[in-house]
């Protein structure tokens, strides 16, 4: 198996074209890169958020004024000729904030949710499908303004979108919470979340230790831990918890959609032991052991035995592929500010079986090629692969470099 | 789209017949062995016609699962019956 | 890859079969010799055609399967509760007729106080109706409420609308027999009979058709005209004494269903009871033309479920439906009722679907209003009485028929999200496990169901929206449905071609 390990050629060098010709591949790599930086900003400029706009949108026929004087979320609307006030609050998710507008009436108790509105997400469509089959939403309707809202106390998560439920609760709550203080007139008498690292980040955590010391140890309790960590990395990484990387991560963390550490511990321990491992130990340890499609593929490849070779030209083709698959999705992401937009990847529909359109074609014939073909996905489609390991090569060329130099200066 | 679906399960119905009936005379199987192959074939054409129908009517996972599962499935059933059952047998030395 | 697996299985090389030995290259380099050959073409003739017949058995085996197995112990009534339905304590009379809101205001008073709400069931239509569009949500668009109004417009016209409200007598549901041809037409047998009344049902827009002895126990007794706010009896006011009741199933489209609870979903609703109610009345002048004494009806003079089963149509569900082999709840029922009797009756019969509603569920959890009985409610909801949220209280349970064992669900809950929801809502019928495009693997699965263990059906009804089927409120389903009309002109999809229809 460790011949796979490294998946993409090793010169390390970019196949420079030797001719004296006109550098076409250059001047398309630079008009790439520019287009790209582009629509990056024109999608953060355009997607300034409108939240007056949302909001009347998603309540047409309602005149709602505005009763406070912020300009920054939470805010608090009347709407004209009822009891009623609609709140609008912020949360994270998994693919970026979301905005919820709250619909609430005075009750005799304090107050009550009439509604709940979705005004604007940048959720992965398979992780909201799940909410939505879930009936996760619908729990909202009757809830009273003081409750707590709190994920897997008295709201019920869903499991496969554990992320993008607490995103969409901590909304709720921010709205509810602030209207039931300056609106109502409530006390704080519901609880606070509490950073609370449970059983899942554990879990996560072990997996990253147990990835980190099989791949240093021989023995047998490398062996062991090596079959842990691929079991690990299928159920609970992917069926479980479903937080495979995909390109909308990458995309996500460039755009500045970074979820806190109290609301989402999970995201920062693979992100940060992703990162980590490369930037301390020099070694792609997510793509080698952690990938939950990778173990998918790698029992494909057990079950049949057959390893088809992809001929080295192809091979280095390959990169050119991922990396203008890639482009393209990234500019979809950019240009809509919407990181779940452009994500082509079928891990995240494979493990929760939600998706949409084009993966469901995808699915069926990446796993029919991994029978096949050795790490067929990664070696010739998977953009977080190729960025992991371009990342990985970085690193070794920034150390040559310093080593060069040291020498040369002493 | 669809012809093309019969069609080509009927190329593949008739590989799966024509290749069983070659093998049974190259080799000699246990019941159990035949019933595996069999099955693996049946069980991949049934999941190409299942995802035909699916996406037909517009219900592209249900064709994705249904090639998973059934046709996924049935390769699995051939792939390893024919390494741990069929391919010892033509290869009695091993290799 | 094989070494360690050579042990497992010794080959017989001592002693090979006759036939095997001149198989395998020989001296020509031909594959095969002459002999091995014919063994060859001989073992894939028989092996091709015993799977061929393989193939057509197993064909055969869901199309029998498909008519399902009749049964004998359909209805289970106690006797003790039952006894017949006054037509003013069914729902959709009782909310749109004022007089019976002012005889029974306790009802909607309980109804506020136990589910917390502040709902008027005599406004409710209006009000449901009056709700504006947003052209910016799909399924609820001037596109969708035009559909509606369009599918309910010839009944409108005809000035029948109420027949869904279980009006009697409308125009097209006619009580004047004078139309009745004297010449009594005299069919050959029994049979003979029952295949023409179908094959009339077929050509005016049945899918399904099937012929019920009238039953009392199904009829509502005393009936009531809403509009005249007056009481009628079976006796003194029906034209004739009924002896059959011929029962229809009118198809939903799928597309517009499956957007339910959009309003676009009710396009096809309110389609559906205009095309069942010109069935009925089709079949009435049908009837009225062999010289018989005939009266249609939709919703109105009897309960169709039930009658629908009697006539072996289907079976009852969880979601209180008629589910149909073929295209379980996506329909919709209308009857005729005559005094016609020398035909051929259908019996009830069984295809494993209550059955599979016990391990189902779906539609449960897809109700909005949460108006049917989940799968950890009390027996999974099945029983002779309601047993729903607050069924013991006293009075609540009023638009139930007591007494029969079936799945009770809460229809003044389901109604008020009509309310809500500015239409009728569906998503029942657009979860349902049973409700199937008619493509050839659903049609597989339909007749294999009966024959699975009943402890994979749990999972089996898992897997329908594992496999991507049955899910509701989904607004790209409004967008997709409005996509359906491309290339319908030479329908190359060749949709409808299976034939679960009765017998074509």
């Amino acid at each position: 198996m460790t011949d796979l390990i490294n998946i993409n050629p090793p010169s390390g060098e970019l196949p420079v074209e030797d001719s004296k010709d006109f550098p076409w591949r250059r001047v398309i790599e630079g008009i790439a890169w520019v287009l790209l930086v582009g629509a990056f900003i024109v999608g953060q400029i355009a997607s300034k958020p409108d939240y007056d706009n949302m909001l009347r949108q998603a309540m047409p026929g309602k005149v709602l004024i505005l009763s406070d004087t912020n300009d920054s979320l939470p805010v608090v609307y009347r709407v004209e000729g009822s009891e009623d006030v609609v709140i609008m609050a912020e949360g994270e998710a998994y693919g970026g904030p979301l905005v919820v507008g709250v619909r609430a009436r005075r009750s005799e108790d304090g107050g009550r949710l009439a509604e709940v509105l979705m005004l604007s997400h940048k959720e992965t469509p398979a992780f909201m499908q799940r909410l939505l089959r879930g009936h996760f939403f619908r729990q909202f309707g009757g809830k009273n303004v003081s409750d707590d809202f709190i994920v897997d106390e008295d709201i019920d998560s869903v499991s496969g979108a554990t992320v993008s439920a607490k995103g969409f609760t901590t909304a709720v709550r921010n709205a509810v919470h602030l209207g039931a203080v300056n609106h109502l007139g409530l006390d704080r008498t519901w609880q606070q979340p509490s950073w609370s690292p449970g059983v899942n980040e554990g879990v996560l955590l072990v997996l990253f230790i147990l990835a980190f010391t099989a791949g240093y140890r021989k023995d047998k309790f490398a062996k062991i831990a090596k079959y842990i960590v691929m079991i690990g990395a299928l159920v609970f990484i992917g069926f479980y918890a479903n937080i495979s990387l995909s390109l909308s991560n990458i995309a996500g963390i460039f755009m500045g959609y970074i979820p806190s550490p109290v609301e989402h511990p999970m995201w920062w321990i693979m992100i940060l032991g992703v990162l980590g491992s490369i930037a301390f130990l020099g070694r792609n340890i997510y793509c080698q052991q952690l990938c939950p499609f990778m173990v998918v593929q790698d029992l494909a490849q057990k079950i049949s035995g057959v390893k088809l070779r992809i001929d080295s030209r192809f091979q280095k083709k390959a990169r050119t592929l991922i990396f203008s698959l890639s482009w393209v999705a990234l500019m979809l992401i950019f240009l809509s500010a919407h990181p779940a937009m452009g994500s082509y990847e079928p891990f995240a529909m494979m493990f929760s079986l939600e998706g949409l359109g084009i993966q469901w074609y995808i699915l069926p014939a990446a796993l029919l090629g991994s029978f096949f073909v050795p790490r067929f996905w990664c070696r010739l489609f998977c953009p977080v692969g190729l960025y992991l390991n371009e990342v990985v090569r970085l690193r070794r060329r920034v150390r040559m470099w310093f080593a060069k130099n040291n020498s040369g200066g002493g | 789209m669809e012809l093309m679906q019969w069609f080509f399960m009927g190329v593949l119905f008739t590989i799966g017949v024509f290749g069983l009936s070659y093998l049974s005379l190259k080799v000699k199987l246990k019941w159990y062995t035949w019933a595996c192959l069999i099955t693996g074939i049946i069980a991949i054409l049934f999941g190409i016609g299942w995802a035909g129908g699916s996406f037909l009517e517009g219900v592209a996972q249900s064709g994705a699962m249904g090639l998973i599962i059934f046709s996924g499935g049935g390769l699995i059933l051939l792939l390893l019956t024919w390494r741990y059952l069929v391919a010892p047998e033509l290869e009695p030395e091993g290799s | 890859m094989s070494q360690d697996q050579e042990t497992k299985i010794v080959t017989d090389e001592s002693v090979p079969p006759p036939e095997h030995h001149e198989a395998g290259l020989n001296d020509n380099g031909t594959i095969l010799d002459d002999r091995g050959r014919r063994t060859f073409l001989k073992r894939a003739a028989l092996g091709g055609g015993g799977a061929l017949l393989a193939g057509a058995g197993s064909y055969a085996f869901v199309k029998s399967e498909l008519k399902g197995e009749p049964v004998s112990d359909y209805p289970m009534i106690d006797e003790a509760i039952f006894k017949p339905k006054d037509q003013r304590d069914t729902i959709l009379t009782f909310i749109h007729n004022e007089a019976l809101g002012k005889k029974h205001p306790e009802r909607n008073i309980q109804y506020n106080k136990l589910q917390n709400k502040n709902f008027n069931m005599h406004t409710g239509f209006a009000d449901m109706y009056g709700l504006p569009w947003d052209n910016s949500k799909p399924g609820y668009t001037q596109l969708d409420r035009a559909l509606q109004q369009a599918g309910w417009e010839p009944l409108v016209v005809a000035g029948s609308r109420y027949v869904a409200n279980l009006q009697p007598d409308t125009p097209l549901h006619a009580w004047d027999q004078s139309a009745v041809v004297d010449e009594q037409f005299q069919f050959e047998s029994e049979k003979h009979a029952g295949d023409a009344i179908k094959s009339a049902a077929r050509v005016f827009g049945a899918v399904k058709c099937g012929i019920a002895r009238r039953d009392k126990r199904w009829d509502y007794d005393p009936l009531y005209d809403l509009e005249n706010s007056k009481e009628l009896s079976w006796e003194k006011d029906f034209p004739f004494v009924p002896k059959t009741v011929i029962v229809m199933l009118v198809p939903m489209d799928y597309d517009a269903m499956a957007t339910a609870p959009a309003w676009t979903a009710d396009g096809t609703a309110a389609d559906g009871y205009t095309k069942s109610s010109v069935l009925a009345n089709q079949m009435t002048k049908f009837l009225h033309g062999l010289g018989y004494q005939a009266v249609g009806a939709g919703n109105d003079l009897g309960s169709s479920v039930p009658y629908a089963i009697m006539a072996g149509l289907g079976e009852g569900g969880r979601n209180g439906a008629l589910l149909s082999p073929g295209i379980g709840p996506r329909h919709r029922i209308c009857k005729v009722y005559t005094d016609f009797e020398f035909v051929e009756y259908d019996q009830p019969h069984t295809w494993g679907i209550t059955d599979f509603c016990l391990s189902c569920g779906k539609c449960a959890d897809a109700c909005p209003p949460g108006a049917i009985p989940k799968m950890e409610s009390e027996n999974g909801g099945y029983g002779f009485e309601p047993n729903y949220e607050f069924s013991d209280e006293p009075g609540y349970t009023w638009n139930n028929h007591h007494g029969i064992k079936k799945f009770y669900s809460d229809a003044k809950k389901c109604y008020n999200f009509w309310v809500e929801n500015g239409s009728a809502c569906g998503a029942c019928i657009a979860s349902c496990t049973f409700n199937e495009p008619d493509m050839w693997h659903h049609v597989f699965i339909m007749g294999i169901t009966p024959k699975t263990p009943g402890f994979l059906h749990a999972w089996m009804a898992e897997l329908h929206p594992k496999f991507g089927y049955g899910s509701t409120g989904d607004p790209k389903k409004a967008e997709k449905f409005w996509k359906t009309g491309e290339g319908m002109r030479t329908n190359t999809e060749m949709k409808n071609n299976i034939g679960t229809s009765n017998k074509s």
